[in-house]
């Protein structure tokens, strides 16, 4: 079984990066809806963490992992 | 008794829809996002999260915010 976690990485103000983990990403993202959302929540300023607020996109990268069940 | 009540933290949760269960049922997926700032808006917080969530299969049924607040005595 493969499962899927869309990472958005973003640089604080005392650029450190950070991240938000999002699980099931649709199949059909594009680039620039990617780049939209992200842009949106550093607009929207919501969150807050140790090195600051969130000012920059620093990437955005999905993440596939394999999982492998045995019956034993 | 005089008591002070100071906003400690914020947390967003998020519930994604994720299919129906045998009785038809909705079965909820949810998510917790802490470091939410407290003075957030409410507005700010639903905008975000309709951002993010717009990049995921299962569709948002529900942004519920979570807010700890300490009572402390004066």
């Amino acid at each position: 079984m493969l499962s899927k976690k869309l990472e958005l990485i973003f640089k604080n103000t005392m650029d450190r990066k950070t991240r938000i983990s999002l699980d099931d990403p649709r199949e059909d993202l594009t680039e620039v809806e990617i780049t939209s959302a992200m842009n949106n929540i550093i607009t929207q300023n919501i969150f807050e963490t140790t090195g600051g607020d969130l000012v920059s996109i620093a990437g955005a990268r999905i993440i596939t992992t394999q999982i492998q069940d045995f019956s034993v | 008794m005089a008591v002070n009540t100071i906003l400690k933290s914020s947390k967003v949760k998020l519930e994604l829809q994720n299919g129906l269960d045998e009785n038809g049922k909705e079965i909820i997926k949810s998510k917790t996002l802490s470091s939410v700032k407290t003075d957030a808006t409410d507005e700010g917080i639903y905008d975000s999260m309709v951002s993010i969530t717009g990049l995921q299969q299962l569709p948002l049924t529900a942004v519920k915010r979570i807010d700890e607040k300490e009572i402390e005595m004066v």
